[in-house]
């Protein structure tokens, strides 16, 4: 059974992707900041990370995205480099930004950028997809 | 409004400059005409013109070298005093009171009306009057003999005291007479000059204040809905995964309840994300964060999305786009939300069956015009002039669809102007409506 590690500081939210992802044959671990999220990959080791990008700050999401794709040899994250991400952000409705993969992939390893809300079945499709490929 | 002068403090180092440059004027011709008489005139000794000359030069220099330590209004006063006192002596060696310089006299008052205040200029004027006064006088009474010019009569008006004193007692009038008429008009611009001055800057700071507000405001609506949809969108979610039975089993009554609440729920999204559109359609976009976007792509992409809703009401959309590969510079958003909402308008009011036209063609200064012509209800005349205020939906379209937040053409609007843009519209109840947007754009090559 895939654990799944939430990171967002949204109780609400977490609570309604944990529903529908247990409730798929999940198992779910849940954090409510990046520096939580940070000490939780290391004790859980989770097949997926679902990370918010605004938490304690605009960017705290990112931070948590740049240490775990750190190059550096020496990282404490080192293995979990090719977790796969995937981004929720409201960022874009805030900032009037867009990210995807593509064009951002460059700066930013992650797998996939989802907007908020994520529908249910957009989000089962989308971990699926990312834990086939992974 | 009550007006003041603007303070002649503030100009008066500038007007001793100019007094100081005009003098080299005066300085130059009186050498010249010493230099002349003497070639001209041999028999008088032009002598005591050419020493005139070298002695304005000389105070002029001094004038100009003491600018930084000498106050300007004193400085002013001192150059008048002496220009008056050069005059003078022109004056008497170039006939006395029949010397054509006197005029001169007239000429120095004006000026001096420009650079003082008006009861200085009187001041000063007395003075004009004292000395060429005293030099009819003395030379009309023998004690200071003007030069005489062979082949000019004995001087007119030293024949007759009387006629003397009525020359001088004109010759007053007239300087007292100027120096009230200038000083009057000088004051007049002056009063109209601080005027404009003050409505410049009252414009200057409303102008200022609007956009301050402007900003405000749009900070507002940008903070207010993100904290807005935040919520929203847990709320959202929440209902989402109780719908697809995440949380067990939902009776009808229980689900028809949810999925009204849904319904509500991404209106207000709908209405939110509006908001935050408006407020980034007047959002400046700095220079750095412009891309090129091909038009053609974009409205392209924008026409698939909307595809199924075109087949859904069975209409007909035709699409000309020529010059595909013209190019606008600014954000992709921006330039999607223009397209979306238009398109997304015409479709929502035209009615099944109907007609949209999506028309773009290349102008010759470099804009773009683009035409959304639909068959669809089209909006009263008397409502036209409104269509782009915020919030403002016209009659029939209420009656059309309950819902609209009437900030979607509002968008529009505010969006294409940032770039400099404009939008205009045409319509018919009954028939149908016209949208023209015209957006600056790059061509790559004229053949296009």
């Amino acid at each position: 059974m895939a654990t799944i590690l939430i990171i967002d500081d949204d109780f609400d939210i977490v609570e309604a992707m944990r529903m529908t992802l247990e409730a798929n044959g999940f198992n779910v671990v849940a954090a409510y900041s990046g520096a939580e999220g940070l000490r939780t990959i290391k004790t859980v080791a989770p097949d997926l990370i679902i990370l918010d990008v605004m938490m304690e700050d605009d960017t705290a999401g990112f931070k948590v995205a740049w240490t775990l794709r750190s190059p550096d040899p020496g990282s404490e994250f080192a293995a979990f480099r090719n977790t796969p991400l995937l981004m929720i952000t409201s960022i874009s409705e805030k900032k009037g930004m867009k990210f995807n993969p593509e064009t951002d992939g460059d700066f930013l390893s992650v797998d996939e950028f989802l907007s908020k809300p994520v529908p249910p079945k957009k989000l089962l499709e989308s971990v699926r997809a990312l834990l086939s490929r992974h | 409004m009550d007006i003041k002068e603007p303070p002649l403090k503030s100009d008066l180092p500038e007007r001793v400059r100019w007094f100081v440059r005009l003098r080299w004027f005066a300085a130059g011709g009186t050498i010249l005409m010493g230099l002349l008489g003497r070639w001209a005139v041999p028999e008088v000794d032009a002598s005591p013109l050419l020493y005139l000359g070298l002695a304005i030069l000389a105070y002029n220099v001094v004038f100009r070298s003491l600018r930084p330590w000498l106050a300007a209004r004193l400085s002013i006063h001192l150059q008048i005093f002496l220009d008056w006192l050069a005059l003078t002596v022109l004056c008497h060696f170039t006939g006395g009171a029949d010397s054509p310089f006197i005029l001169f006299f007239l000429l120095h008052v004006v000026l001096s009306a420009i650079v003082v205040s008006q009861w200085e200029c009187f001041l000063q004027g007395l003075l004009a009057i004292v000395m060429t006064n005293t030099m009819a006088l003395l030379e009309a009474t023998g004690r200071w003999i003007p030069p005489s010019f062979p082949g000019v009569p004995e001087l007119p008006r030293y024949e007759n005291l009387t006629y003397l004193l009525i020359f001088l007692g004109a010759f007053d009038a007239v300087i007292l007479s100027i120096i009230y008429l200038s000083t009057f008009v000088v004051r007049q611009l002056r009063r109209r000059e601080a005027s404009l001055l003050e409505l410049q800057d009252n414009l200057r700071r409303a102008y200022h204040h609007a956009v301050e507000m402007d900003e405000a405001k749009s900070r507002f609506v940008r903070i207010v809905s993100h904290e807005i949809r935040g919520p929203l969108a847990a709320s959202q979610s929440l209902i989402k995964v109780a719908l697809d039975g995440y949380a067990g089993g939902l009776n009808d009554k229980v689900r028809e309840l949810l999925e009204r609440a849904e319904r509500r729920i991404v209106q207000l999204i709908d209405y939110v994300n509006e908001l935050l559109d408006l407020s980034r359609g007047s959002q400046r976009l700095p220079e750095e964060d412009k891309t090129d976007i091909l038009i053609y792509e974009s409205i392209t992409r924008i026409i698939k999305e909307s595809e199924a809703r075109v087949a859904e009401k069975q209409l007909r959309l035709n699409v000309q786009i020529e010059h595909p590969h013209v190019i606008f510079r600014g954000d992709l958003q921006d330039l999607e939300r223009i397209f979306h909402n238009l398109l997304g308008n015409a479709i929502k009011y035209t009615p099944r069956g109907g007609a949209i036209d999506v028309i773009g063609t290349l102008l010759p200064d470099n804009f773009f015009l683009f035409k959304i012509c639909d068959t669809g209800i089209g909006i009263p005349a008397e409502e036209l002039p409104r269509v782009f205020d915020e919030f403002f939906r016209a009659t029939n379209a209420k009656k059309e669809l309950k819902t609209g937040t009437g900030l979607g053409l509002s968008i529009v609007k505010k969006t294409i102007e940032k770039y400099g843009g404009r939008v205009a519209v045409t319509s018919v109840v009954g028939e149908g409506s016209c949208f023209s947007i015209y957006l600056p754009v790059i061509t790559l090559d004229r053949s296009v």
